[in-house]
């Protein structure tokens, strides 16, 4: 067990370094200097020379990247040109509304995804298997910004049941913020759902297919039983995977939900400081999300050893 | 002559043929723009601006009074070039990398922790760094979506080759002192085209879904050329005064992508217990 | 004595729909188990002998669509006489694992991997005896010591794949005789298990035989084991029975060319018998007929070396040709 978590952890490290050399290559090729970059545009030519030389960018490229490195693991990410403010504090401003939509969205797309899926699996080949499978065809068809704009028009504009964009003043209660995330939750939950029904199917399909589910069966249980007990068990470990998947795929598509919703989140931020050529906050949020989604991954593979016994002992 | 079961197999199967039928239609309407739109997509006329759909304009015109339905199907000519030039691409380096990956051992963990790292990055954020350092082309974003889903189709590549290289003949062939990269062309590789092929489907579909994205949020290809994505970034604040503008677009999104989506389910059901009868 | 059989299959046909066509993998089966007795069902691989017992258990996969008919008359506990192909759902269920057991070739894969072997036959026992759990758990304890796995307490929170396939299959007989049934249907329980622990379970299923006087329908492929372990034998080949008698009629003087056959594939039956050692090994030439396309008369008939004109006329009925011995042959006549 301990050497499972040992390995798992040694990879995600891998991982980890990477995409820190990822992101420090792909700024780099962006924006050419990357002390100027943590400087920002204020600096003058001196204060660029000076650190220059204290930062050792005459020396070679890795060294270079060990001294970004140390910075990025004390917290320092450097500062916004156009916010003005560290880079840090920028996102951490807007994690909350990102955050709670990437949550509502992940319950919506489990309560969704998982009991069809497992229904679709059961019930395999007849008119709801087709119907579910082919809903989730759609779903992944779909653009999640003219879902977005289509809904928002139905709901928000017309019916007024939902703020049309914005998230709520600073100091408003959750229940409100909540219910302007409601219509983003749906588009983001309701399109990802998709994915979760198509793999908790395959994955039901594949054990409910195993011999010891026919050995339930004949030791006379009933269906029920069999289906949500032997068989969802065993098939947890894919379905836990897609999850994790379903987070990244929330994280991206919240970037486009929020530029439709007009919500203050990281995807708004990470999309204006593109188009304003805003380095550090797209060098800082590309490394915080990777690193919060390879800390996901991790979670999943330690949560493995808790679902399968077989890795434990 | 009797066809081959394979496609006898598929001609059983509706809903793929309906799809494939489907995408054939949009091509043809796409390559043959011309002919079957009676307007010029960039054409305005002001006074006809956002009307809806009527027998002249099939589906309306948007805030320019340009009519959308010779707008919806010179777009096609776009996005799907730059979702067919993504899809070629990323499977050309994916095959490459994931053969690699598969057949040479101390090469894969490397290989696949870098696919990994890659992977750790949402697909629309990794898009959007990519352009914005590349600048926003259309080549740009072609050469970025590549990049983007070249580490998919590794993963697949490399897991079916980890499974081809284990059978019996594989060992023979190398036995027999064949050179690796004959091996790898003339054995290994003809056995991963299926799996390849559905990859090609399914990678066609996120481009064009990726590509859409990327316009919409201003990122992705100049808003002057018509595709899909931009035509509804160009229209979304005139949503609310015809609806038209952003439903189209999207409407020939999600058939497009469904219809390759569709097929390329279609194909692997058909393919994969092949595969795995001959792999086992 | 006249003791109504446990159970008596007739007519017994399995179909399924394909692509390729209706594919009949049993048809018109008929045998019968006698109370405490061991029945033979023997064939090789495709001869239909799995599906008969899915069938009898109703375990076929739903997808599979399959027709079934005929008639499968089992006695129960009570006393009453049903048939199990027409039960409903839930007295089917209320059957199985109860009075109706069964246990699979593959122990390796036969057991579910997330829930201990204890919880796993515990569950059993708790669905059909009504105990409770700490009761259930005392009772598969029990069970344990039965098929003779020692450290029987230690063992009950092992996981499945902390066992090794011997024992996995103990494990497995114990959980299908954790409610004294009255008939086991045993689907080539040793075929995958090494020849010194075959010989094991073989014994250890005749002595729980023995002291419970449960029924046993013995699916196999293995003839030496039917000499030792069967009372009575039903030889299927292509989906139907073409040869039934009790064990010792049957090896002495086979009546079908292809029982005739696969005794003679033994290379120590003609040194039994007397006869000089054959020089060369013999196998029955030929290969069984695709199910899609089936020869028009007996199904042997292409393989079979004493075949006439008549035998590709029509299918021949299974004739009964001696005191508790039936044939399919043109070249036996009724008693």
């Amino acid at each position: 067990m301990h050497r499972f978590i040992l390995s798992k952890l040694g990879g995600m490290l891998a991982v980890l370094a990477i995409v820190a050399v990822l992101v420090f290559v792909l700024t780099r090729a962006a924006s050419g200097d990357p002390v100027s970059v943590l400087l920002g545009d204020q600096a003058t030519a001196d204060d660029i020379a000076r650190v220059k030389k204290d930062y050792g960018l005459d020396k070679p490229l890795p060294v270079q990247f060990g001294y970004w490195l140390r910075e990025v693991v004390q917290g320092n990410l450097g500062q916004s040109i156009f916010l003005q403010r560290p880079v840090t504090q920028a996102l951490w401003e807007r994690a909350e509304p990102t955050t709670l939509l990437a949550l509502m969205a992940l319950t919506i797309a489990a309560g969704i995804g998982i009991p069809c899926g497992i229904v679709s699996a059961v019930y395999r080949g007849r008119a709801i298997d087709q119907l579910f499978t082919g809903v989730a065809m759609l779903g992944a068809s779909v653009p999640s910004f003219w879902l977005g704009i289509v809904l928002m028009q139905i709901f928000a504009v017309s019916l007024g049941w939902f703020p049309v964009s914005g998230y709520g003043a600073p100091d408003a209660p959750l229940l409100e913020r909540l219910h302007a995330l409601m219509l983003p939750a749906v588009v983001l939950g309701t399109l990802n759902s998709a994915l979760i029904i198509r793999f908790t199917r395959a994955s039901m399909l594949d054990v409910l297919g195993e011999d010891y589910v026919r050995t339930a069966r004949s030791k006379g249980l009933p269906e029920r039983s069999v289906v949500l007990k032997h068989a969802l068990r065993n098939a947890l470990v894919p379905i836990v995977t897609v999850l994790g998947l379903t987070v990244a795929l929330l994280i991206g598509g919240a970037v486009v939900t929020e530029t439709v919703f007009g919500l203050p989140g990281v995807g708004n931020l990470v999309v204006s400081a593109v188009l304003r050529r805003d380095y550090p906050v797209i060098q800082g949020a590309l490394l915080v999300i990777a690193a919060i989604y390879v800390l996901i991954n991790f979670s999943i593979d330690l949560l493995y050893a808790v679902v399968d016994p077989r890795v434990k002992f | 002559m009797q066809l081959p079961r394979i496609v006898r197999q598929l001609l059983h199967r509706r809903i793929v043929m309906v799809s494939a039928v489907v995408l054939l239609a949009i091509v043809v309407l796409a390559l043959g723009a011309p002919w079957f739109a009676s307007f010029d997509p960039n054409d305005t006329a002001v006074l006809d601006r956002l009307k809806s759909p009527s027998a002249a304009h099939l589906m309306g015109t948007d805030e320019l009074g340009r009519d959308l339905y010779a707008r919806i199907v010179y777009g096609a000519r776009y996005s799907l070039a730059i979702a067919a030039l993504t899809a070629l691409g990323s499977v050309v380096a994916g095959t490459i990398l994931g053969l690699v990956a598969g057949f040479f051992r101390r090469l894969d963990t490397p290989l696949m922790r870098v696919v990994d790292a890659m992977m750790s990055f949402p697909d629309i954020l990794l898009a959007i760094a990519l352009v914005a350092i590349l600048g926003p082309s259309l080549l740009n974003v072609v050469l970025a979506l590549v990049l983007v889903y070249t580490p998919r189709v590794a993963r697949v590549v490399r897991a079916s080759t980890l499974v081809v290289r284990e059978l019996l003949f594989v060992e023979a062939v190398r036995a027999l002192g064949v050179r690796t990269s004959r091996i790898l062309w003339r054995h290994i590789l003809p056995n991963l085209m299926s799996p390849i092929l559905v990859q090609v489907s399914f990678i066609f579909a996120y481009a064009i879904l990726a590509e859409a994205g990327l316009s919409f949020l201003g990122v992705g290809v100049p808003p002057e050329i018509p595709t899909w994505g931009t035509m509804v970034a160009g229209s979304q604040q005139y949503a609310s005064q015809a609806i038209g503008v952003v439903l189209f677009p999207g409407l020939a999104i999600i058939v497009t992508a469904l219809s390759l989506q569709l097929l390329g389910d279609g194909v692997r059901d058909l393919l994969d217990p092949k595969l795995k009868k001959t792999l086992t | 004595m006249s003791e109504l059989p446990r159970l008596v299959v007739q007519g017994l046909s399995t179909s399924f729909p394909t692509e390729d066509g209706l594919v009949r993998s049993v048809a018109d089966v008929s045998f019968s188990i006698a109370p405490g007795k061991t029945t033979a069902l023997v064939g090789e691989s495709g001869s239909g002998k799995s599906v008969t017992s899915l069938t009898l258990m109703r375990l076929l996969p739903k997808t599979a669509n399959a027709q079934v008919s005929g008639k499968a008359e089992f006695g129960t506990r009570d006393g009453r006489r049903v048939d199990l192909l027409q039960l409903p759902d839930d007295s089917i269920r209320q059957l199985r694992g109860n009075e109706l057991a069964m246990i699979f070739q593959e122990p390796m894969t036969s057991l579910n991997p997330v829930f201990t072997v204890g919880e796993q036959i515990a569950e059993s026992v708790r669905l059909h005896k009504k105990l409770d759990r700490t009761a259930a758990l005392a009772h598969a304890k029990r069970m344990l010591d039965l098929v003779e796995i020692p450290a029987a307490a230690q063992r009950l929170h092992e996981y499945p794949h902390q066992l090794s396939g011997g024992m996995r299959q103990r494990v497995m007989i114990a959980l299908a005789m954790a409610c004294d049934p009255t008939l086991l249907i045993a689907d080539e329980p040793t075929t995958a298990l090494d020849v010194t622990i075959q010989a094991q379970i073989l014994v250890l299923m005749r002595r729980l035989q023995a002291e419970t006087g449960m029924s046993i329908l013995f699916i196999t492929h293995n003839l030496g084991v039917v000499a030792h372990h069967a009372d009575d034998v039903a030889v299927m080949y292509a989906g139907r029975v073409v040869e039934r008698a009790a064990v010792r009629p049957l090896f002495a003087t086979p009546q079908h060319p292809y029982t005739q056959g696969l005794l003679a594939c033994l290379p120590g039956k003609a040194h039994a018998a007397g006869l000089p050692r054959p020089k060369r090994l013999f196998a029955i030439r030929g290969q069984v007929s695709s199910p899609l396309a089936p020869p028009p008369g007996c199904a042997f008939e292409p393989r079979c070396d004493q075949a006439v004109a008549a035998c590709t006329q029509a299918m021949p009925p299974l004739i009964t040709i001696a005191d508790a011995r039936q044939a399919r042959c043109v070249l036996r006549s009724a008693a």
